[in-house]
């Protein structure tokens, strides 16, 4: 049997969970294993890597759905998703779809932050504008600004951060303190490491306006009752967390 | 710059033991630089994608202390192609730190559309061991360095084997000049499952040829011993490693720990174990 021939027959053999004839063949097991105990070995050897990564990448699923539902869940995830990385911190990312009929709703929208945060922890702070050069600034309404790529805003039905920050929690006492509403919330990488800032309806739909590199006058007048309180909010925390690192 | 004339003085003088570099000990390193260890080894592929702690802390620990990178999917013996997008960002990550050692296993662990995330095996006989001493010359050439490689835990050995796993690792340094990271606990392991003697094993391959030892805890599953990384060095892991550091005291010696991974001291623990092993067999008091 060629190398190629048995490599491509191992292979198939694991992702199908089924010791193909041609391995039997010509398989020594080692040990007092026989034939399906020492392939049964490489077989959940993968499985089982696979799925303690996915509780690695995703533990605040993993508490949701307790140990049963989570790992019944990571084995479909593993059938339909053989890994193509080398880096198995990256393994999962196609979760959030795969979630998205899941009858908890937020799940897939849960997924996706744990992505997000994944890639925010793991990029490099990019330099920010320094407030003083705010504090210098003639007509503020004529100023364009762009964010650090570093960034993701979750607009949620649900209170995606506060769930995801009972990770790891498995009291009943822990989830009933959340308060079951709407949620925007923009995770960032600022010095080291990501921070979260919660901004209102309002807020939200601003920034994204300001992301779109709209002025900021240009921006609220498409609010003919923005709140200036909440625009002076948004605006000095953007600069005090060192969200925006150019302007012109 | 790092302090590589002190590295290299440290290196002659001592026979170095070190640790693996685990997310679990990163806290313990970055509060305190301290420990009694010779250096650390970084799992590459977990620094591969990161510009944030996972880097922060191997430039952290660089500033003091040497370091080797360890990989695991070079995938060097799978039919296919080399994968030089994955060779490519080794090379990126690793250069700047000036490693001593860069390694990696002589197995298969995929292929490209589905990696399995496992070291396996394959057939030894002389179709193979072409087939390798070429990929060895193509990855050194390729790095620009000297290609360490692991022997691996294996649960079966095939039909189409040739020769034995010492007689093909021997004969794959001596071709190709390629150096081997001598795992210890792997010949144990594969001499009590494949039933042969772990010193024939030891006494075929080249003193020369040994550019690292690795030491780590496997567990006695009843049927088979499985290389978990998750337990202390075993006794007769110890009595072997003297036979190996006697052999070869240029190399470095690390401690290996994956899976119930103990805190910082335990580990540093294991090391000192070694470090007084190799004491022992050179005759330092």
């Amino acid at each position: 049997m060629k190398l190629k021939e048995l490599q491509e027959d191992f292979l198939k053999g694991i992702l199908k969970n089924k010791l193909p004839k041609s391995i039997e063949k010509t398989m020594l097991p080692g040990g007092s294993l026989d034939l399906e105990g020492c392939f049964n070995t490489y077989r959940n050897d993968y499985t089982a890597r696979l799925s303690s990564v996915l509780g690695d990448n995703f533990e605040s699923l993993w508490t949701i759905l307790g140990d049963k539902e989570f790992f019944e869940m990571t084995l479909k995830y593993i059938e339909e998703n053989p890994s193509r990385l080398y880096d198995l911190g990256e393994y999962g990312n196609e979760l959030p779809s795969f979630l998205k009929d899941h009858e908890i709703a937020y799940l897939s929208e849960l997924a996706s932050m744990e992505i997000e945060f994944r890639r925010l922890f793991n990029s490099e702070v990019e330099e920010a504008v320094d407030p003083k050069v705010f504090a210098n600034l003639e007509d503020p309404t004529s100023l364009k600004m762009i964010f650090t790529k570093k960034h993701f805003l979750f607009q949620s039905k649900y209170p995606l951060y506060k769930i995801w920050e009972k990770r790891g929690d498995n009291s009943e006492e822990s989830f009933s303190q959340i308060e079951w509403v709407p949620e925007n919330c923009l995770m960032y990488k600022s010095t080291d490491t990501v921070q979260v800032m919660f901004l209102t309806n309002f807020q939200a739909s601003l920034f994204l306006n300001l992301r779109e590199q709209l002025s900021l006058g240009d921006a609220l007048e498409k609010y003919p009752d923005a709140p200036g309180e909440e625009v002076s909010d948004l605006f000095s925390r953007m600069v005090s967390h060192s969200l925006i690192t150019t302007i012109s | 710059m790092f302090q590589k004339e002190v590295i290299l003085n440290k290196a002659l003088k001592e026979k170095m033991v070190g640790v693996g570099l685990r997310t679990e000990h990163y806290s313990r390193l970055e509060e305190s630089l301290e420990t009694k260890v010779d250096f650390f080894e970084a799992l590459t592929e977990n620094h591969m994608n990161s510009a944030g702690r996972p880097l922060k802390i191997l430039e952290h620990i660089r500033s003091d202390y040497p370091l080797s990178f360890h990989g695991v999917s070079l995938n060097i013996a799978h039919h296919s192609g080399l994968n030089y997008s994955y060779m490519k960002k080794v090379k990126e990550l690793v250069t700047p730190f000036e490693p001593m050692i860069v390694s990696d296993h002589l197995c298969w662990t995929g292929a490209p559309e589905s990696n399995l995330h496992n070291l396996l095996p394959f057939p030894y006989n002389e179709e193979t061991l072409d087939f390798l001493v070429g990929r060895v010359n193509e990855v050194q050439d390729f790095m620009g360095r000297e290609l360490v490689l692991e022997n691996l835990s294996a649960y079966f050995d095939y039909k189409e084997s040739t020769m034995r796993e010492w007689e093909f690792l021997a004969l794959l340094s001596k071709r190709s000049g390629c150096k081997l990271l001598f795992d210890v606990n792997n010949i144990y392991v594969n001499s009590q499952n494949q039933k042969f003697d772990p010193h024939t094993y030891m006494d075929a391959i080249e003193p020369e040829s040994i550019a690292e030892i690795h030491l780590a805890g496997f567990t006695d599953m009843g049927d088979f011993l499985f290389d978990t990384h998750s337990k202390p060095v075993f006794p007769e892991v110890w009595e072997l490693f003297k036979k190996a550091t006697e052999k070869a005291p240029h190399a470095p010696t690390l401690i290996e720990w994956d899976d119930d991974i103990p805190d910082f001291d335990v580990l540093e623990g294991e090391a000192l174990k070694a470090r007084a092993i190799i004491s022992e067999v050179h005759g330092e008091a």
